[in-house]
């Protein structure tokens, strides 16, 4: 019997944009990001300045246009050199606290904004949606509100997802609707092909759970365990992938795991079915010339 | 040429020779000669191919290999490649058509690849050079059913050629 996981503690989505700072700034601020997203209340994605969003970070650098264009789209929250006002800026050399604060804090106003005023000041453009819609958590009666705007359909799932929407749109299609607290560990997942690099670049983590993918029919189960990685972002992880469609989970991939499972008194009689005993040496020896290297790279 | 050896290909200039250099025990054999290619920006090129290695514990070594570059060597590649563990392509995403050097490299290892020889793909200089996307690259490994990892790489730095050589090896491991 499948044991089922925890459910995860669902993280809102929200979009942002980093603009106006050096590429050396950028790339700092970046690689600090990233090893903190996973520890905010909010899954921030980070997206290109052309992209909609619902804040967007500004350095000192910034141009006229790119702030008029920036003002368009959400919140904006300084980040430079000298810190102009605590509550809404960051300041160089970042600290990690801080940015956690901060985007801990503006993820709570963001969710503050969808559960009470949103409704009223409904946007009018698919586009505009999308943010909104991005955010699971948001409550029924806005989604409902929503649905009943003419120029989109919306199918929402029983647990408050949206599933689809007409016309289909990719910045509406949600990223999540594979509910992770619906996927079981011991759910068989096949990867199709290669994540995507916004997927990878939101943690670490998924590098190396993707790579443990590759040639192998796995389990959240059997990820957490080769990977040593937190149940839930395995979880999450796979939820992510299946949602993108680049993997699948399949009930024929569990059929065929247990119609080849391996009878030893028809082995006897099918010896050619039977791994050779000289495949089986040739695959330990393998492991271990596999275990020396990572002991000698460290790795 | 003999088991227990790890293959590094890619175009002229994205960092073979380097990469080789980050993680053997010896000073790298190079076959290198002056570059007399007017396209890349660098003295000397490998036409022969590069080796280094490694020993293991129990004395066995690990062979570090890297291709030549050039599309006219491609009868090396093969050669080189049989038998080995696994295949790092590193790709330099400044050159006029990674995209369409990434395939070159692919439908010379085709049969190899074909028969589940793990693969790592490392694009070098993704930082200055946005474009091609690194999915780009995933796009085209999709186009022929091939799933591998996708990673931008500088191989300058030790570290990455060891995320390579690590991605490789849990490959690996997925097999056995």
């Amino acid at each position: 019997m499948d044991a089922q996981l925890k459910p995860l503690p669902a993280r809102t989505q929200y979009r942002f944009a980093l603009i106006g700072l050096s590429a050396n700034d950028a790339r700092l601020f970046s690689s600090l990001f990233r090893l903190l997203s996973d520890r905010m209340r909010h899954l921030w994605l980070p997206v290109a300045a052309h992209e909609t969003r619902a804040m967007t970070l500004v350095g000192d650098a910034v141009n006229e246009e790119e702030l008029k264009v920036a003002r368009t789209q959400g919140g904006i929250l300084r980040i430079g050199n000298q810190q102009q006002d605590r509550e809404n800026s960051l300041c160089f050399p970042l600290r990690p606290t801080e940015i956690m604060r901060l985007f801990d804090r503006v993820g709570e106003s963001l969710d503050r904004e969808i559960a009470g005023s949103v409704v009223p000041s409904l946007p009018a453009t698919a586009s505009q949606l999308a943010t909104i819609l991005h955010a699971a958590n948001a409550p029924a009666s806005v989604r409902a509100a929503l649905s009943a705007m003419p120029d989109i359909t919306m199918s929402i799932g029983a647990d408050g997802r949206v599933v689809s929407t007409t016309p289909a749109s990719p910045l509406l299609t949600p990223t999540h609707d594979a509910n992770p607290s619906a996927l079981s560990s011991t759910t068989r997942i096949k990867l199709l092909r290669w994540p995507t690099q916004q997927l990878l670049r939101e943690s670490s983590a998924h590098l190396t759970l993707a790579t443990l993918m590759v040639y192998r029919i796995t389990t959240i189960e059997e990820l957490q365990a080769r990977s040593e990685l937190p149940a839930n972002v395995c979880q999450l992880f796979v939820a992510r992938v299946l949602a993108d469609g680049h993997a699948m989970r399949d009930d024929s991939l569990v059929r065929d795991a247990s119609q080849t499972k391996r009878n030893p008194a028809v082995d006897a009689r099918t010896p050619h079915l039977v791994a050779s005993s000289s495949t089986m040496i040739a695959q330990e020896k393998r492991r271990g010339v596999i275990a020396f290297i990572r002991r000698r790279l460290s790795i | 040429l003999s088991d227990n050896k790890i293959v590094f290909t890619g175009t002229m200039g994205a960092g073979k020779t380097t990469a080789i250099a980050a993680i053997s025990e010896i000073t790298p054999i190079v076959t290198d000669v002056k570059n007399t290619d007017p396209t890349l920006a660098k003295a000397r090129t490998t036409v022969g191919f590069d080796y280094g290695e490694l020993t293991l514990e129990n004395a066995e070594k690990i062979r570090l290999y890297g291709t030549p570059g050039q599309a006219r060597f491609a009868f090396m590649w093969r050669i080189i490649a049989k038998g080995a563990l696994g295949l790092i392509v590193l790709i330099d995403n400044s050159r006029p058509d990674p995209v369409g050097d990434f395939e070159t490299y692919l439908d010379g290892f085709s049969e190899l690849i074909g028969a589940d020889l793990p693969l790592v793909v490392g694009i070098g200089r993704s930082d200055t050079y946005a474009t091609p996307a690194l999915d780009e690259f995933s796009d085209v490994l999709a186009s022929r059913s091939i799933i591998a990892p996708v990673l931008p790489v500088d191989v300058r730095k030790r570290e990455d050629v060891l995320l390579l050589v690590n991605l490789l090896l849990t490959q690996l491991e997925n097999q056995v």
